[in-house]
Formats: C-alpha cells, structure tokens, sequence
C-alpha cells in the first residue's frame, strides 16, 4: 500500500483486488483452490482494509458502479463549466453597456481571479476534485473572455500572443490540480499558437493558420514527443492528453492535406501533393498502430487505426463512388471491415499466445 | 507545488492585464496620427446580441468583396500591387495548376488607404444615400510611405487590415467552363479592427436612438431621412482606433 504514490497506482491496485476476488471465487467454484474459514477472513480483511485506506488516501472506485457514477460526475463537472462560461459571457453581454470602463476593466480582471480562488478553495474542501474541474473550466474561460473583451474595448488588434498566455494559464491549472481537460485546452491553445506564429513567420497573416494545415504538424509532433517526458509520469494520465492531442493535429492535417493539396506550403502542383499526403497518411497511421500494439499503448494503436479506416474510406469514395451503385460500394467497404476484423484478430491472437509463452 | 502553480496562474492574468492596457496607453499617448467625423453611414451601430447594453460601431467601406465583377478588372489592385505586398505571382496564369495555387494563398498583412468622398463624388443608385463614403484606394506594406502619399488626414484613413490575393476569372454558362482571360487582383478582406467600442461617455447619444443600422435603414423612410449621429474617429500611436465623441446628426442636416 505506501508504495502506491498516485492516484492512478491507487486505482490500479483497487481494480486488481475486484479482479482478484472475481478469480478467486470463480477458483473455488471450479474445485482448483480451497480456503478454510480463517484463512479467508483473514484475506478478507486484509482486502478490506487496502481498500478502504486506498479510498480514505486517493478517493478510488472501488466497484464497477462506483466508476461508471465517477463517469457521470465528470461528465456533470465539464458540462457545468462550460455552462458556467456561457452565463458569464451573457452576464457581461447583457450588463456590459452600464458600466464605466474602470469597473469594466475590474470586473475583467477579477472574474478569472475570483474564479481560481474559487477552484483553490474547492480543491482543499473535496479530494474528488469534480468542483475543482468544474471552476477551472470556468476559470480558464473567463480569462479567455477576460484577453477578447479587454482588447475590444481598447479597440485593439488581435494577437497570437493570447493564445500562448491562455495555453499556460491552463496549463498551470491543469499541473496544479492534476485535470486533464484543463491539460487538452493549454495545449490546444499552445499549438494554435505555433501554427499561427509559423504562418507570420511565413509572411501570411497569423491569423491564417487554419487555412494551412502543415502549420499543426510541428506542434503536434512536439506533443507527442513531449508525451514520453518523464514529468508527465507523475500526473495520471497527461501522458495520454499529450499522445491524444498530437495524434489528432497531426492526423487531421494529414486528412485535410490528402483532400485538398491547394492548402498545402509544398512547392508543389495540388495533382502531387495529394497523393503525397494519402501515402504518408496511410503509412503514418499503419505505423502508429504498430507502435501502439508493441508499446502497449491502446489510445495511439486505436487512433491510429480509426485514422487509416478513415482514410481508406475517402479513398474508396474518391474512386467508386461516382460510378458504382451504392449497395456495391457498402457492400466493399463492410467486406473491408470484416477483412480488418480478421487481421485484428490473428495479430490478437498472436500477442495471447506471446503473453502465455 | 500546487501553491506555486496557483500563485503563477494569477500572476499571468495580472501580467497579461497589465500589457493589454499599457498597450492600450501607449495608443492613445501623443498626439493622434488620425482624426476624422464619420456619419452612421460610415460607422454603422451594432449589438453583439439582441438584448445586449454593449454598443459597437462598425467600419464600413467599399468596395465589398461580394459585390466584384469580373468585367471590373482588378483596377488599382492588380499583380503589381499584389507583389508589393508580398505575394509570389510568378507562375503563369496559363499553367494548369495556377487556379489551385493561386488560391491557395491565404491573407497578408497591410495597411489599407481609406478616402473619405463626399456624397457628390460616392455615386448615385437606390442605397446612395446609406452607402459608406469610404473606399479603399491604395494599400502598401509601409504605413510612413502612405502616410506621405495621402498627407490629408481628413480624407484619407490609413488603417491596418488584411489583404488577399483572387484568382479572377470568368464562369462560361454557354460551354460550362472557365473562359480563358483569368487575372490576378488583390481586396481588402477585413480591417484588423473593424468594430469599435463605443466609450460609457458617448454611449447616451447612441442608446437613445435604438435600432442598430441595419434595422434602421432597413426602411425607405429611414434611408431617405438618412443618418442619424457622427462620430470623431482617432487612430493612434499603435494605429488602433477609438471614438472620442458622437452627436446626433438634426433630421434637417442629414
């Protein structure tokens, strides 16, 4: 038990104990281990109390229900602040025009600090952080609104640098309390902010950057980089964010790209650029399956898997679909899922048979 | 670890804060580059929301993109221009992949000239006594370079805005295709401030008229009584704008 440090060890050792105790009687059943009565009250108790000091140090599910309610409760918590944020836009919008500049300026800059006194003062009163994540959003949102509203009521030009300050806003809030959709916003935020200062690099106007895809795949190659840092290991589950959001910039670029080469900074005609792209698509997410199987990391095996599903079905529209009726062309596309589903399962059972030799 | 994460957070709103409104300072400290009365023709009251107190009035110019012909040419905005401003026009218009690769290219950049015509010179036509009496004319990447060449304050407004390249040209219903004859032009696309805030002093003058312009010059009544208010643009330091005061313009001087 004390050489469980974190939350996610803590959740970790409970779900093997439930397994545990599902085996264990499942043994008894089948004849293959027989208990006396002490011995299992004895590991029963000892059971019992890991459990319940898991629960008193990190708050842990301890049952299958238990996760799917703490499911519900973040769930309650993301849609109650981005609620929160909304209130607070129409509060300003509707009030707005009452106010002097000066109590303008202090609602603005007291709303964010407010709010993160807010989310200090939840996260000292409740382990679960559920408030806490809820008033970080809300934080996080009314500094984003605090940077749009300061600028337009000075009439100011827009600037790429908000996105770097609301990108480590967040993501100081995201390692103070351990959240992760703080953690997804921050960085977010931080790519937008590379992909808009490569376009003025580029000579193009920063605020461009959607327009040209290639702009996301620097920062999404660093998040996904960066995912392997080993400050990342002692917050459950920002390694995953980092993986997550890199995969995605990186793997939308690549879809946007591979569909309209127009878009692209390669000094190339659109007719060579796509195919480019199709190719580096399709071995890209191959290869970021692979590595998800071998590293056993199941987030960058799927994503990898749904992004080569996607892209082989643009293919497969692009080629047929004009021409070959509609039952025939779903017709192919299920032939394919199932000749994947095949392949899924022979590289499935391979790895079985690898884990019991 | 956690106290320390906290304390950064609010130091960065504070830091933030603060070099908007210096920013902001530094702006509006000397004297102006710019000063000139607009009517609600040229500066048109919104609301970001219908029930909203915020009042912004919003630039308006010609021409708007929207509105481009193809027979009109690119006019003074033409290739030249454009590869002022920046953009690579080299490959031919008559090479296949020039389409794609013209429009690929996204917005620059630039300072847009603004000439404030009186209505005799704005043109006539159903909306001529609505339109907005300012035209972009010039745009360059040097703002002391157009600052010389358009010395009249009064007339010309020089403003930060966003400058795009099109590839012009002509849809053939007749053979379903492109006519050939294709050329390059440039537009002012946006300004990099459009809306202005309208200040808590001056906001009496525009809050008792009530409907936003569009609303009121949705009606022939409205438009043949034409504007109802001007207001003294300034540009700064920073070239951001900001409205120093409005008035309501009498029915008998519109």
């Amino acid at each position: 038990m004390d050489r469980v440090t974190g939350k996610r060890e803590a959740q970790q050792r409970a779900d093997r104990i439930r397994v545990f105790r599902e085996e264990l009687a499942e043994l008894e059943r089948e004849g293959a281990l027989a208990l006396d009565a002490a011995q299992r009250a004895e590991l029963e108790a000892h059971l019992q109390r890991t459990l319940a000091a898991l629960a008193e140090r990190f708050d842990i599910d301890a049952s299958e229900s238990q996760k799917q309610i703490s499911w519900g409760m973040r769930i309650a918590s993301t849609l109650g602040g981005l609620a929160l944020c909304a209130a607070l836009v129409l509060f300003i919008l509707r009030f707005w025009g009452l106010l002097s500049t000066l109590a303008q300026v202090a609602v603005l800059v007291a709303a964010p600090l407010v709010l993160l006194a807010a989310t200090e003062y939840a996260a000292r009163r409740e382990r679960t952080l559920y408030y806490a994540l809820l008033l970080s959003l809300a934080t996080f949102g009314a500094f984003v609104l605090n940077l749009n509203v300061l600028g337009s009521i000075f009439n100011m030009k827009s600037s790429s640098g908000a996105f770097l300050a609301w990108g480590i806003f967040a993501l100081l809030l995201a390692y103070a309390y351990g959240l992760r959709l703080p953690l997804a916003a921050g960085l977010f935020c931080l790519t937008c902010y590379v992909a808009a200062n490569f376009c003025s690099w580029l000579g193009w106007s920063w605020a461009s950057f959607p327009e040209k895809p290639e702009t996301f795949l620097f920062g999404g190659l660093i998040l996904v980089a960066a995912a392997a840092g080993r400050f990342q290991r002692r917050y459950a589950g920002f390694g995953w964010v980092y993986r997550v959001m890199g995969l995605i910039a990186v793997f939308t670029a690549i879809l946007i790209l591979s569909e309209s080469g127009g878009r692209s900074l390669l000094p190339m005609r659109e007719s060579a650029v796509e195919p480019i792209y199709q190719v580096l698509g399709f071995s890209a997410a191959g290869l970021t399956t692979w590595m998800g199987i071998r590293t056993s990391l199941a987030s960058v095996a799927n994503m990898g898997a749904v992004f080569f599903v996607l892209l082989l079905c643009l293919r497969f529209y692009h080629w047929w679909w004009a021409w070959m009726p509609g039952y025939l062309f779903f017709l192919i596309i299920s032939l394919v899922a199932i000749g994947l589903l095949a392949l899924f399962q022979r590289l499935r059972a391979q790895m079985a048979k690898e884990a019991l030799s | 670890m956690r106290r320390r994460g906290v304390l950064a957070a609010a130091a960065l709103v504070l830091a933030a804060d603060g070099f908007v409104l210096v920013e902001a300072a530094h702006n509006r400290s000397g004297s102006p580059g710019a000063a000139i009365e607009l009517t609600e023709r040229e500066l048109h009251m919104t609301r970001p929301q219908r029930d909203s107190t915020a009042l912004l009035l919003e630039l308006e110019w010609r021409p708007k993109r929207e509105v481009f012909k193809f027979e009109d040419g690119p006019g003074w905005f033409d290739k030249s221009k454009l590869e002022e401003l920046g953009y690579d026009c080299r490959l031919p218009l008559t090479d296949s992949s020039a389409r794609a690769h013209y429009r690929g290219m996204p917005a620059k950049e630039a300072f847009a000239v603004l000439e404030y015509k009186d209505p005799a010179g704005a043109g006539g036509g159903p909306d001529s006594s609505t339109r907005s009496r300012l035209r972009t004319v010039d745009a360059g990447k040097e703002l002391a370079a157009l600052r010389k060449k358009y010395a009249d304050s009064q007339r010309y407004l020089i403003v930060p805005a966003l400058a795009r390249l099109f590839y012009a040209e002509k849809w053939d219903d007749s053979t379903r295709r492109y006519a050939p004859g294709a050329y390059l032009r440039g537009a002012i696309v946006n300004l990099l401030v459009s809306e202005i805030a309208v200040p808590p002093s001056e906001r009496h003058v525009l809050q008792s008229l009530g409907q936003t312009t569009d609303d009121y010059f949705a009606t022939e009544e409205s438009r043949s009584r034409g504007p109802r208010y001007s207001a003294v643009l300034y540009y700064g330091r920073d070239n951001e704008p900001w409205i120093d005061s409005c008035r309501p313009i009498p029915a008998t001087r519109r």
